[in-house]
């Protein structure tokens, strides 16, 4: 738990640490207060913010949309000054939970780049845990090979559960639709090109007792024509390839055929799913052991996976 | 999301291409607001239209809008100012 801090308690050690946590809020708050829409050459729109003359170098962003108490992946990409995302160097990202004026360092880890499939793209991805609610920050210090380290903050809120399901928790036994619910078309249970071909069980089926493990994943991949989204399913696929005969296999699409946006799939609803695409491994027993929202290639979800099969 | 009309007055579009920094999506079939921040560096901020990516062949969904924003791969958005505000009409790949 976060402590408080009386002068008795201060030391020079603990002093110094205030201090960073200090500067560390007071630059949170710098990035985060509403801004006087300061004059600039070309921001005649109050909403049109004046180039950033500090802290530019290095920019993240928050991939995950959750956060929670306890084990999660914590996820973040990474942009440069010239917009361009950052795709090498080593990246070490420590967690401060932020308290009024302070900031306290409970942890830190090492982020590993996620790539893409095909794609010179990817995020960084941390385990980590978070062992109170309230707001957190992130210091991220990316060690190019052949430059100075660069030093950028973030911060982000920690709930108390996922909506989601959770590390640990029961998969939701959904009745999702199977090839046999719709006559045999894959074509309205599926958005891949060809039909993926995980339709054939529900997640209700594949939930029964004795079952293999389940992953399962909720993916869209029409609804992006960059190829960006499409791969986590052919991902997906590949594992299938790998491990059929020993686990089960679901997609389910976001959104109810035709496929329009205009109404998630009931499923997904059931799953309380806040983004996506997304994809769950459950053990033999129905219980959540990993969950990957966003793009989670083969290296990392082949590990996962192979501790359940 | 706030409901932001279209009126047959309002001004001509514009567009934009950058990389997403923020996506406020509070589901997965709805856009409240983001942020892009151009090749010059300068940070827009966007209320999403009440029709939003109607009428566009190609929908970035708001989880595919998140997707790009953490790949930093860039989006292109029309928009239209109303005042003070940057109506975002489409978000495209």
């Amino acid at each position: 738990m976060f402590e408080s801090v009386s002068a008795s308690q201060v030391t020079r050690r603990r002093l110094l640490s205030l201090s960073v946590g200090l500067m560390f809020v007071a630059v949170l708050d710098a990035c985060q207060s509403p801004q006087t829409p300061a004059a600039a050459p070309t921001a005649v729109n109050p909403l049109i913010k004046p180039k950033a003359t500090t802290g530019a170098e290095l920019t993240p962003v928050l991939a995950s949309s959750e956060l929670a108490l306890g084990r999660n992946r914590f996820a973040i990409g990474l942009i440069d000054a010239q917009n361009q995302p950052v795709t090498s160097g080593q990246v070490h990202i420590e967690f401060f939970k932020i308290d009024r004026q302070t900031a306290e360092k409970r942890s830190e880890a090492n982020a590993v780049f996620r790539a893409l499939e095909l794609q010179n793209k990817g995020i960084w991805v941390a385990p980590t845990n978070f062992d109170v609610i309230g707001p957190w920050g992130g210091q991220v210090t990316l060690t190019p090979t052949d430059a100075p380290p660069k030093v950028a903050r973030l911060n982000f809120d920690v709930r108390e559960r996922f909506s989601a399901p959770g590390y640990g928790d029961p998969a939701p036994r959904s009745a999702s639709l199977t090839l046999p619910d719709v006559g045999g078309d894959a074509s309205r249970l599926c958005t891949n090109q060809p039909p993926c071909g995980l339709h054939d069980l529900s997640i209700a089926d594949a939930l029964q007792p004795a079952q293999k493990p389940l992953v399962v994943a909720f993916a869209t991949p029409a609804f992006c024509t960059s190829a960006l989204c499409g791969p986590e399913l052919g991902t997906v696929l590949k594992l299938r390839d790998g491990y059929g005969d020993r686990v089960n296999f679901v997609h389910v699409e976001i959104y109810q055929y035709p496929f329009e946006q205009q109404k998630t799939a009931k499923t997904v609803d059931e799953w309380h799913l806040p983004s996506e695409p997304w994809v769950f491994m459950v053990d033999r027993d129905g219980v959540v052991r990993d969950r990957f929202e966003g793009s989670a290639p083969l290296d990392e979800l082949e590990p996962a996976l192979k501790t359940l099969a | 999301m706030s409901a932001i009309a279209c009126s047959p007055s309002a001004p001509p579009a514009s567009t934009l291409r950058g990389v997403l920094l923020q996506v406020a999506a509070p589901s997965l079939t709805q856009v409240d607001s983001f942020s892009v921040r151009d090749d010059a560096g300068q940070v827009w901020d966007f209320r999403a239209a009440a029709d939003f990516n109607a009428g566009v062949t190609h929908v970035m969904t708001p989880g595919h809008m998140r997707q790009h924003m953490a790949l930093g791969d860039p989006v292109t958005i029309t928009y239209r100012a109303e005042g003070a505000t940057l109506i975002a009409l489409s978000a495209t790949d």
